[in-house]
């Protein structure tokens, strides 16, 4: 679990010169990046095209979680996977790892991160372990990603978070999935019962806390976990539900930008299907359309954002990661045990990317970049 | 629960530490897909399209009998055969089951917010046979087909009163059993032909496919022992005796909470031993436990909700529980790299 600077240097040993003959040549294709685990049982941080072509797969010391993208830069950033101990940045070209940023004194990853707009500043979601208040660290990444301060998310065990579009500064939305851990115990939820799930907006520069929303106290044990933010600022949610497996609840849901908050209705018997329990939410090319997935029911659901219509769904084993595809109607789907596919909505197969992307097992996110 | 658990592995004896370190080549994956689907997958769909017919055909006798009353005892004894080939071949999701929602309309468990309970009412106080007919039925909620749906109708005090009373109710009560077990029949005959004619050649005939396939049923093997431990076992017994819940057991109402168990275990074993070619020193381990957890479960008390509310009890449904969780944790260790697969994760720790 837990990991120091040697052990990661040694792991990452192995990721010198991985990117792969013809990786070099970067089309001007659209290109996706995710974790992945290879034949071989080592964790990955995997580029590849819309033909199924792998452009790179870098060795990591252990399971990565999301990539950000920098904008305007080559930096592509791995999060491991929560609890984290590392954060690495990788030249989205050749898959080479540049830099590796330790979790600083008393504090881990949760998996996720966002960058300004302009590319100066990384957020990542930490906890602040002696107390479990969840905090963005915030990174200079001009100066070597150097940690220059952390903020508050206005809850615990944030998880995913996203840039707002908008003039002025910037403001980021937070899924604080309100579940508390500690590394010691791992991933054990030590306030089950009494979860504090909340979607938050905050101003990183002064750390102001815009807004925070709750779902109610029907829906105390739904964590909000995972974003998908459109043009217009509207801030679509998943979440996972942790109090008791039988109940059926919402699990998809926006915020919009004035800050009203609906969730999804769905049919009870494919809301069913999707077992409690969303692993990732995306967006498709034109925003309009959203991919719900879920791994634990093997289903892709999909709504119309603007009127929250549920439009049906895609069966898939084990399907989690979820991107926009290239075109609007589309969203690219990654499995742990099916590959990869490209999904049309509302009708159509998944077209299944091909086997080179088979063999490997796709971790939970799945980024276009 | 965990400590317990612990426990009963090391009182059980079948942890896989120390298996032989010298492991052997991984098996030949296609030849283990085919292996599979020859001797497990495809005959255990074709036994539950031929149970499926005969269960549609004893109630099409039933509801055109002449008399007020039912005879429910043909209607049991194939609703029995029908869910035992069903439990032997569950576990299994990838193929054809898994095209159109056919694993849920097969079977819808477990049950939430009563949604099986509804969907009969429903059915019941529709006064229109339309929703009935055959190539209509398969568009209701799933949550009124299958065997879970099925059994409840049978099962229940209620609806099983009524039937067998042949008063009023019982005319539409016998015409939404039959529509159901028609559309079992139906979509269990699907399956069966898709193995013989699509999946089955298929296979033959690709490797990359047969790779995939050989993942994806060593998952399921996996996922099915895990949703034995938590769903089957885990929602009766909830966290500690005060939050055990006798009717979240699967098919309570006809005492078939621990047969579905022992079966599910069986078509697992059968699954794990064809894959891995008989060759019991693939996963010695695995196999191993299997067989125990098995044995556990076929003497497991039928009552097996009751049992696990039962502080009397309570300690049986535990152990088997252990040994559920060993078998899966063997195989875990053991089925991938000896079929040089790796299965996902993500539907076994998302975040």
């Amino acid at each position: 679990m837990g990991i120091d600077r040697r052990t990661f240097l040694a792991g990452l040993g192995a990721a010198l010169g991985t990117a792969l003959a013809g990786g070099l040549a970067r089309a001007a294709e659209p290109v996706y990046v995710a974790c992945a685990q290879a034949g071989d049982g080592s964790q990955r941080v995997c580029a590849f095209t819309l033909e199924g072509r792998l452009l790179f797969s870098t060795a990591l010391p252990e399971r990565g979680h999301d990539v950000a993208a920098r904008p305007g830069t080559r930096d592509l950033v791995v999060f491991a996977r929560r609890p984290g101990g590392w954060m690495a940045v990788v030249d989205r070209d050749t898959g080479t790892v540049s830099r590796v940023v330790l979790a600083a004194d008393g504090r881990h990853f949760y998996g996720h991160g966002a960058f300004s707009a302009d590319g100066l500043l990384l957020w990542a979601s930490e906890n602040r372990i002696e107390t479990g208040a969840g905090v963005l660290g915030v990174y200079d990444c001009a100066a070597g990603y150097a940690r220059i301060g952390e903020v508050p998310t206005g809850g615990i065990g944030p998880h995913d978070l996203a840039l707002l579009p908008g003039e002025g500064p910037p403001r980021l939305v937070v899924a604080n999935g309100g579940i508390r851990t500690h590394p010691v115990s791992g991933r054990e939820i030590l306030n089950a019962g009494a979860l504090e799930p909340s979607l938050a907006v905050l101003r990183p520069e002064d750390g102001a806390v815009e807004a925070v929303h709750d779902l109610g106290a029907d829906l105390a044990d739904l964590s909000i976990r995972h974003l998908a933010v459109a043009p217009d600022g509207e801030s679509v949610f998943g979440c996972q539900f942790a109090g008791d497996p039988l109940a059926v609840v919402p699990l998809v849901g926006a915020r919009d930008a004035s800050g009203r908050v609906r969730l999804f209705e769905m049919p009870e018997d494919d809301l069913i299907s999707l077992d409690n329990y969303v692993g990732s939410v995306a967006l498709d090319p034109s925003g309009e359309l959203v991919c719900a997935t879920s791994p634990h029911g093997s289903v892709a659901a999909f709504f119309e954002r603007a009127s929250g219509r549920y439009l049906g769904r895609r069966r898939m084993s084990d399907v989690c990661g979820a991107a926009p595809g290239t075109v609007a109607g589309t969203f690219l789907v990654t499995s742990g045990n099916d590959g990869v596919a490209i999904a049309r909505v509302p009708d159509g197969d998944l077209a299944d990317l091909g086997a080179a992307l088979a063999s490997t097992v796709w971790d939970n996110h799945a980024r276009r970049i | 629960m965990r400590l317990t658990a612990a426990l009963a592995t090391l009182l059980l004896g079948l942890g896989v530490a120390g298996a032989n370190p010298l492991a052997a080549q991984p098996l030949d994956t296609r030849a283990a897909a085919l292996r599979a689907a020859e001797t497990v997958l495809a005959p255990a769909y074709a036994a539950l399209a031929e149970a499926a017919a005969a269960q549609a055909s004893a109630w099409e006798a039933a509801c055109a009998a002449p008399g007020p009353s039912l005879d429910l005892a043909p209607l049991d004894a194939a609703f029995h055969a029908a869910a035992d080939a069903h439990a032997r071949i569950e576990p299994v999701r990838w193929g054809p089951v898994s095209e159109e929602f056919r694993f849920e309309r097969l079977a819808f468990w477990p049950e939430r917010r009563n949604a099986s309970g509804r969907a009969l009412a429903q059915l019941e106080a529709l006064d229109d046979e339309t929703p009935l007919a055959p190539e209509r039925f398969a568009e209701t909620s799933v949550a009124g087909q299958g065997f879970t749906a099925l059994e409840r109708l049978l099962f229940d005090p209620d609806t099983r009163g009524a039937l067998a009373a042949g008063g009023v109710r019982a005319p539409r009560l016998c015409r939404i059993g039959e529509a159901i077990a028609r559309a079992l029949a139906a979509t269990a005959g699907e399956v069966s032909r898709a193995w013989a004619e699509e999946t089955l050649p298929t296979l033959a005939g690709d490797a990359g496919g047969a790779q995939r396939a050989v993942t994806r049923l060593v998952t399921d093997a996996l996922t099915g022992l895990q949703a034995i431990e938590s769903l089957k076992l885990g929602l009766p017994l909830g966290a500690d005796l005060a939050d055990a819940r006798a009717t979240r057991a699967e098919m309570w109402r006809s005492g078939r909470s621990a047969r579905q168990i022992a079966l599910n275990l069986d078509g697992i074993e059968a699954l794990v031993d064809a894959l891995v070619g008989g060759d019991e020193t693939r996963a010695p381990g695995t196999l191993r436990a299997l067989a125990q957890a098995e044995r556990l479960a076929e003497r497991a008390p039928t009552d097996l909700g009751e049992a696990a509310a039962d502080p009397a009890r309570r300690g049986r449904v535990l152990l088997l529980a252990a040994a559920v969780a060993t078998a899966r944790g063997n195989a875990a260790t053991e089925v991938p790299p000896a079929l040089g697969v790796v299965t996902g994760f993500n539907a076994l720790d998302g975040d």
